[in-house]
C-alpha cells in the first residue's frame, strides 16, 4: 500500500510537472489513492493463501493455563515464586506441544 | 489490519504524507524560477492637485502602465497581485508608501498589457509636503502560489516631480 501510494505520488508529480498542470498532478494522485483502495481494502481471496492454522480447542483443554496465585507477601519470597511460576510456564508449554510447536 | 475500516484508516492517513511531499516539492521547485519582469509606468496626467479641508495634500492622476509579468507564472502559480506605489520622503517619515493602483493577474494569458489607468486610490499626504516633491513610482508584486509560501518583490519604475502649485 505504501509502495503503491509513493509510486503514484512520484508519477503524479512527474506528469504534472511535465505537463505544467497542478490540477493534473492532484487528479492522478487521487486516482492512485482510489486504485490502491480497490487493491488493498476488500478482502480479496489472494490475501488468504497462507491462512493460520489454529490449535483445536480440545488441545487447549488438555493443557490448561496455570492459574496465577495471588500473594500477599512481599520481597524475596515473592520474587522466588514468580521465577518458579515462569519455569512452570516454560515446562507446560514444551510438554503440551510435545516438541511439535 | 483485520477489517476494511482499519485498512481504510491506514490508507487515508498514509496518503496525506505523499501528498504533503508533492506539494512541498512543487513549492521547492518554484525557488528555481528566476523571473525577468519588464514594466514601465509614467504619469499620464495630473488631474487634480489640491489641499483638503484638513490641510492634507491630495493628488489625483492617471498612469500609463505597461508590464510583462509572464515569466512570474509557473505551474504552481495561482495568481499574481501587482500594485503601484508612490514613494517619497518627508521630514516626518523617512519612507511614505502610497498605493495608487492595484490589479490581480489571474493567469499567464493576462500577464502582458499596456493601458492608461486613473488612480484607484488618491495620493494623500500626511500633511502638506507634496508641492514640488520628487516622487518615485514603484511596482510591487506578490506571487500567490497554489502551494507554498508567497513570494514578494518590487522594482522601481520612474520618478517625477509634482507641480509647485495646486490646481
Amino acid at each position: 500500500m505504501e509502495i503503491m501510494l509513493i509510486a503514484f505520488a512520484a508519477m503524479a508529480f512527474a506528469v504534472g510537472y511535465a505537463v505544467g498542470s497542478f490540477q493534473m498532478m492532484l487528479f492522478i494522485y487521487a486516482g492512485g489513492i482510489i486504485l490502491t483502495a480497490l487493491v488493498t481494502l476488500p478482502s480479496w481471496p489472494f490475501f488468504n493463501r497462507h491462512p493460520l492454522v489454529w490449535l483445536d480447542p480440545s488441545e487447549a483443554e488438555r493443557n490448561p493455563k496455570p492459574q496465577v496465585v495471588p500473594s500477599k507477601k512481599h520481597g524475596a519470597k515473592q520474587r522466588q515464586k514468580i521465577v518458579v511460576f515462569m519455569f512452570s510456564l516454560v515446562d507446560c508449554h514444551s510438554f503440551g506441544s510435545n516438541g511439535r510447536l | 489490519m483485520h477489517s476494511v475500516a482499519y485498512r481504510l484508516n491506514t490508507l487515508v492517513s498514509f496518503s496525506v504524507l505523499p501528498l504533503a511531499l508533492m506539494l512541498a516539492a512543487a513549492s521547492f521547485l518554484d525557488g528555481f524560477n528566476s523571473p525577468t519582469v519588464q514594466a514601465h509606468a509614467q504619469i499620464h496626467k495630473i488631474r487634480r492637485f489640491r489641499k483638503q479641508v484638513n490641510g492634507a495634500d491630495e493628488v489625483n492622476l492617471s498612469l500609463n502602465i505597461s508590464m510583462d509579468m509572464e515569466s512570474l507564472f509557473t505551474w504552481n502559480t495561482k495568481q499574481v497581485f501587482v500594485f503601484v506605489t508612490a514613494e517619497y520622503q518627508t521630514p516626518k517619515n523617512s519612507l511614505n508608501q502610497i498605493s495608487l493602483w492595484d490589479h490581480i493577474i489571474p493567469d499567464k494569458e493576462h500577464a502582458k498589457f499596456q493601458r492608461v489607468v486613473p488612480n484607484k486610490y488618491p495620493l494623500i499626504d500626511q500633511g502638506s509636503n507634496l508641492r514640488g516633491k520628487n516622487i518615485e513610482l514603484v511596482l510591487h508584486w506578490h506571487i500567490m502560489p497554489k502551494s507554498g509560501k508567497m513570494i514578494q518583490d518590487k522594482m522601481s519604475l520612474s520618478t517625477f516631480n509634482l507641480p509647485e502649485a495646486y490646481s
